[in-house]
């Protein structure tokens, strides 16, 4: 099956940093792939790449097998349709003036096309899906829970029906109790619309329950992918065994680690 | 005598919305020697209470509405400056999360050090700059002469967080106290730090309360844990007692939460509802709206911190 977004051999240079560094990973349609390291590693900057926030200095970026990295900004709201994203820090995420219903109608009024009927109704159906009721609608940002504000960033990324999600870190900024609800909500979400979608996380416990496949990055530098299962088990590079053996396990281990 | 006694504790702010009750009756003894981690998530008043122990939390808005908090038999309210000064930093060396803004970027780690050093009444360049270097040899930083002329800017995170520690030990405190030590570092610097706390708390005799949100980094550095819900101590238990067998349906919760790498079949459970409101928190246990064992009593009375060495405060489960 051909990737619905490809890197080549892309290369990212900031102030002669090569933050990211000659990096070439596919996502396949449908797919969830995790992308883990530490901070610093480049992973993401990767993210930025897919998103044209940040420029290739090397190498290519395909979207559903046309190269976008040059792509002029003209044309990125046709590619943004397509490619969603949800950041890291939820109450960073919403702008505190707007309701949830505008922030949520913004994508769609921007894609055109949709009567307002028709984006008020898309708005109500996709909040039902992330487990929101239409009391939700008219209330701000900030009389929103974490977890709440999360939900409508999902929703809001929903919108345009894009193929692929990137998510940024999406539970780190959460509490665990409300971590374990989001990780349900985005399995049963890709279950139902059926994105791929690239999860850029630290959390290896949260990357192994989400994703079937897992790339390693550090230094800006590609590691080793493959099937999650696989890399946690058996891991090739070092680096990956560090990584996994500095996750703490929610028991008593001091007698045994560290 | 423990060193550590926290009585009936409970903390209101004042704020354009009222008044909240931000700790709710806090019974805690810490014995010197113990290793205690204090648990809960955003808002439960676990730094609150870190705060309170060193009287940090600015008073209005903060108001001691009763109780005590006592360090080694002295009521913490009701010291003078004196006391209080030495209180903080030679009674109670406190780490706190970002290494970044406890740093002031514009002076140097040496004179940094040496303020603190002074300020316990170390006198002489000489000395000062002797124990300087002690000190960051004491928390295994490379090259320790060298550092005390570099900026926080030239140091990684872990490295600052090492000079913070070095700093909360300058005057030989008896107890650390840490809150999020290692929230802002990556996992690898954080297993780090964390076996250092440890290697710290033994050599040096230390008593340790840790401050996390985090159950796997207690579990990895406390022996005692203590699991707070909206400003209240819901359990009090040895680690693997805790960890093995809790008792407290928020406990059981938070367990149920946390994604474990070892048992990737096991599906994380959320736990549903969110953190009352301490403005109007739920009467009776402020757990009961999100409880799935909540009975009538539950909505009426404040259950009580009941055992000996595993406390609970639930209605449903007896000690």
């Amino acid at each position: 099956m051909r990737p619905i977004l490809e890197l080549e051999g892309v290369v990212c240079t900031f102030g002669g940093q090569r933050a990211v560094d000659g990096v070439s990973l596919a996502l396949r349609p449908g797919e969830a792939l995790g992308l883990v390291g530490e901070s610093g590693s480049g992973k993401t900057t990767v993210l930025r790449l897919l998103l044209r926030l940040a420029r290739a200095s090397e190498g290519v970026i395909r979207l559903d097998g046309a190269d976008i990295t040059h792509v002029p900004e003209r044309r990125l709201r046709d590619l943004r349709r397509l490619v969603q994203v949800v950041f890291q820090n939820p109450h960073a995420a919403l702008d505190p003036r707007c309701s949830v219903a505008t922030s949520m109608a913004e994508p769609l009024r921007l894609m055109g096309g949709l009567s307002a009927a028709a984006i008020r109704e898309r708005v109500a159906a996709l909040l039902d899906d992330v487990g929101l009721g239409p009391e939700f609608l008219h209330r701000y940002p900030h009389e929103l829970s974490g977890g709440q504000k999360q939900r409508v960033c999902i929703a809001r990324a929903l919108a345009p029906r894009p193929a692929v999600l990137l998510l940024d870190e999406p539970t780190s900024a959460l509490d665990v109790s409300v971590q374990a609800q989001i990780i349900e909500l985005l399995i049963r979400l890709r279950a139902r619309h059926g994105f791929a979608f690239l999860f850029v996380s630290h959390n290896l416990a949260v990357v192994r329950l989400l994703c079937e496949r897992v790339a390693v990055m550090r230094a800006g530098r590609l590691l080793e992918q493959g099937p999650t299962a696989d890399v946690f088990a058996a891991p090739t590079h070092d680096y990956t065994r560090t990584l996994l053996e500095a996750v703490l396990p929610p028991r008593f281990t001091q007698e045994i680690r560290i | 005598m423990a060193l550590l006694e926290i009585s009936d504790f409970r903390l209101a702010f004042a704020g354009y919305e009222g008044v909240t009750q931000v700790l709710n009756g806090i019974d805690l003894r810490v014995e010197a020697g113990e290793a205690v981690g204090i648990v809960g998530e955003t808002g439960c008043g676990k730094s609150v209470l870190a705060r309170s122990i060193l009287r940090l939390n600015p008073m209005p808005p903060a108001r001691v509405v009763s109780g005590s908090i006592r360090f080694d038999g002295a009521d913490v309210f009701a010291m003078n400056e004196s006391a209080l000064r030495r209180l903080r930093g030679a009674g109670v060396g406190m780490v706190f999360q970002d290494p970044v803004t406890y740093l002031n970027p514009v002076f140097t780690i040496g004179s940094q050090l040496a303020d603190v050093l002074r300020a316990h009444g170390l006198r002489g360049r000489a000395a000062i700059r002797d124990r300087s270097v002690a000190l960051l040899e004491q928390v295994r930083l490379p090259q320790p002469a060298a550092l005390l002329a570099r900026y926080p800017h030239e140091l990684s995170g872990g490295m600052r967080q090492r000079v913070l520690i070095a700093q909360a030990l300058a005057a030989g405190p008896r107890l650390l106290l840490a809150d999020e030590p290692t929230t802002a570092l990556d996992v690898t610097v954080q297993g780090q730090i964390l076996a250092l706390i440890r290697d710290l708390v033994a050599r040096l005799g230390l008593t340790l309360v840790l401050i996390s949100h985090d159950l796997g980094v207690i579990g990895a550095t406390c022996r005692r844990i203590v699991v707070m819900y909206a400003g209240a101590i819901v359990e009090d238990a040895p680690a693997a007692a805790l960890f093995a067998a809790p008792r407290h349906p928020y406990t059981r919760g938070l367990l149920a939460a946390v994604p474990d790498l070892e048992r990737p079949g096991m599906m994380p459970a959320g736990i549903p509802g969110s953190i009352p409101s301490l403005r109007a928190p739920p009467p009776g246990c402020r757990f009961h709206p999100r409880c799935p064992l909540a009975m009538p009593i539950c909505r009426s009375e404040t259950p009580a911190l009941a055992g000996d060495a595993h406390r609970t405060a639930c209605h449903a489960v007896p000690a």
